[in-house]
């Protein structure tokens, strides 16, 4: 299939929320842009079944995170790994190439299970609807916001954002809106 | 109105919980510092939008970053290629 140039440009223009997400994912900026490449190939060679006028994004999101997936399960089987010392040197490998920022948040939300840190990532950063969220991960929008709600409350728990001795004005400020909410 | 509001969100989360244990042995994969069952607290407002804002911050760089040139030439191989088909 010859992919139009639009389309083409279109393409293109999703790469950088898709590596967003792949590298947030999976936290290797190298093992991301492999993920990235994989899902343009597979998109391009899929792309008669895309329904033009959809949801590009949603789509390509959808082929990311399923290759995510089954490479993370071809892994888990070729690598017996019982004391889970291998995900501990995968998860410590630096990172390589782009230098990234923000490596407490980073950290934590690495430490979240798969899918709660892609439910957050999908939703509450890539700018999807908990319902286009559920399509992407194949469950229910139900799903979804219970991953989206536990990540939110481990995140707090290990970035202490939810520290409720906290002094001074943050913490009024809070105990209004509770008050309100 | 309320009320039918709260009965669907209880609804849902009901069915949530359901989807959440079955998922549970590929769950425990990176959670092996967190205590398993501990029922997540109802965040307050202030801290859902820190963890949102931290998130978002934490986004907009990474999609700030220049993307590799071998997209690009990765998506214009494949249209020449194509062309040359013809």
């Amino acid at each position: 299939m010859v992919p139009e140039p639009e389309l083409r440009d279109e393409l293109l223009a999703a790469v950088p929320s898709l590596r967003a997400f792949a590298i947030s994912l999976c936290g290797q900026v190298d093992r991301a842009d492999d993920l990235v490449q994989d899902t343009l190939m597979r998109a391009l060679a899929n792309i008669h079944r895309f329904e033009r006028g959809t949801n590009l994004n949603a789509w390509l999101f959808t082929i990311l995170r399923n290759l995510f997936h089954s490479e993370f399960r071809k892994r888990r089987r070729e690598v017996e790994d019982p004391d889970g010392t291998y995900a501990a040197r995968l998860k410590s490998q630096p990172e390589q190439g782009a230098h990234l920022d923000f490596e407490d948040f980073r950290e934590a939300l690495a430490k979240l299970p798969a899918d709660q840190r892609e439910a957050l990532l999908l939703v509450g950063a890539s700018g999807f609807s908990y319902e286009e969220a559920a399509e992407i991960c194949d469950c229910a929008v139900g799903t979804i916001k219970s991953r989206v709600n536990r990540a939110r409350s481990r995140l707090a728990q290990m970035l202490d954002l939810d520290d409720a001795d906290e002094l001074g004005p943050d913490g009024m400020t809070r105990a209004a809106l509770q008050a309100i909410g | 109105m309320d009320m039918a509001k709260g009965k669907r969100v209880l609804m849902v989360s009901a069915n949530g919980a359901e989807t959440e244990a079955k998922n549970k042995s590929e769950v425990e994969e990176g959670s092996e510092s967190m205590a398993p069952s501990k029922p997540s607290p109802k965040l307050d407002r202030g801290t859902q939008s820190r963890i949102g804002d931290q998130l978002r911050a934490m986004y907009t760089e990474l999609m700030e970053q220049p993307v590799p040139d071998k997209f690009k030439a990765l998506l214009d191989k494949l249209e020449d290629k194509k062309e040359g088909d013809r």
